[in-house]
């Protein structure tokens, strides 16, 4: 018998809008690269495991340097304080600014 | 109603380019310090304020090093009447022990400096810090831009200064000290670095609202109407 996918088994999620002011243009590539490593050195592998991350692609905006984060709902304090510690990317200072935390995609009003 | 305020130092950026990314993060005002005292530097900080004309509050507060203790203690007296904010930096035990001792100034800045055995800070230090209201001060920018082993050292000593904090009953204060305008992070953010060094949930906002608090309240002191805590003169 398949199971189906049912709500009880899904963990918890938030979602982080953010935004990056930076002197300069940036990639997601970039970008990613940096909550990665920024991660890493200030909560380290089992923490960020934990956190659960994942970085929306097709939510992130050239233009406007915005994109949404998906964590669990326990580590929201965690993932703003390591995003908050990411000082340059490739070189050129930026300042990751999170705007608005929510349950769903749909309440982010983006 | 909350009021967020930030303590930051004037340094490569300009004061508007300070005040619209202060108001972009939500501040209602923050605190310029200023190391070692200059009339003529004050004066035109102030004319720069006047010509801003902005909606956001900005205060000039003063950060006081102990060289030689009389002089200290003199000038103190004098400054108190001129600045809401006087912070004094921490780092030495002498230091720490004579501003926690003293009720003229409002914060101590980063008691565990340059310490290596201890974090600087302990339980006297806080009973008497709480009795003559000087709240301890964290400065973020040190944590964001320290890293590895040093970032651990720190986090380490900061830890230990919010648990006695915690535990005694001390004001903390949490600022950005920022330099330049890339230094500043929103409140929230800065709670959430509390909440992951120690504080509590419900008392991570707490430390920065506690800055408005302490303006509050010797603005009132430098006003003349003030005779003594809870006695004011009225007409």
């Amino acid at each position: 018998m398949k199971l189906s996918r049912t709500k009880s088994l899904e963990s918890k999620k938030r979602y982080l809008y953010f935004e990056i002011i930076s002197e300069l243009d940036i990639n997601l590539k970039d970008v990613v690269n940096a909550i990665w490593i920024s991660c890493f050195d200030l909560l380290g592998e089992i923490r960020t495991a934990n956190a659960n991350i994942w970085i929306i692609k097709n939510l992130w905006s050239n233009d406007k340097h915005t994109g949404v984060l998906r964590c669990s709902h326990t580590s929201v304090d965690d993932i703003r304080s390591a995003l908050c510690t990411i000082t340059e990317i490739e070189k050129h200072r930026t300042i990751f600014h999170v705007i608005r935390v929510s349950g769903t995609i749909n309440c982010l009003k983006i | 109603m909350r009021h967020f305020y930030d303590i930051c130092y004037l340094g490569s950026n300009n004061l508007q380019e300070l005040t619209e990314f202060y108001k972009r993060f939500g501040f209602d005002g923050f605190v310029l310090l200023i190391k070692d005292y200059d009339s003529k530097k004050i004066f035109d900080i102030k004319k720069q304020i006047l010509d801003l004309n902005e909606q956001i509050d900005i205060k000039i507060g003063i950060e006081l090093e102990l060289k030689n203790k009389n002089k200290f203690l003199n000038q103190l007296r004098k400054l108190r009447t001129e600045f809401p904010i006087i912070a004094v930096r921490g780092g030495n035990l002498d230091t720490n022990r004579l501003v926690c001792e003293n009720n003229l100034i409002d914060i101590l800045i980063n008691p565990h400096k340059n310490r290596k055995t201890d974090s600087g800070f302990d339980k006297i230090m806080g009973n008497f810090a709480k009795t003559n209201n000087v709240a301890i001060g964290i400065d973020i920018r040190d944590f964001l831009f320290s890293h590895k082993k040093n970032r651990v050292f720190l986090s380490q000593s900061l830890m230990n200064n919010i648990k006695i904090c915690d535990k005694v009953g001390t004001n903390i204060v949490i600022y950005s000290g920022a330099i330049s305008k890339w230094d500043i992070r929103d409140p929230i953010t800065m709670s959430s670095i509390g909440f992951l060094l120690g504080l509590n949930k419900d008392k991570s906002l707490k430390p920065l609202q506690n800055l408005y608090k302490i303006i509050k309240r010797n603005e009132e002191k430098i006003d003349s109407d003030w005779i003594m805590d809870g006695v004011r003169l009225v007409n």
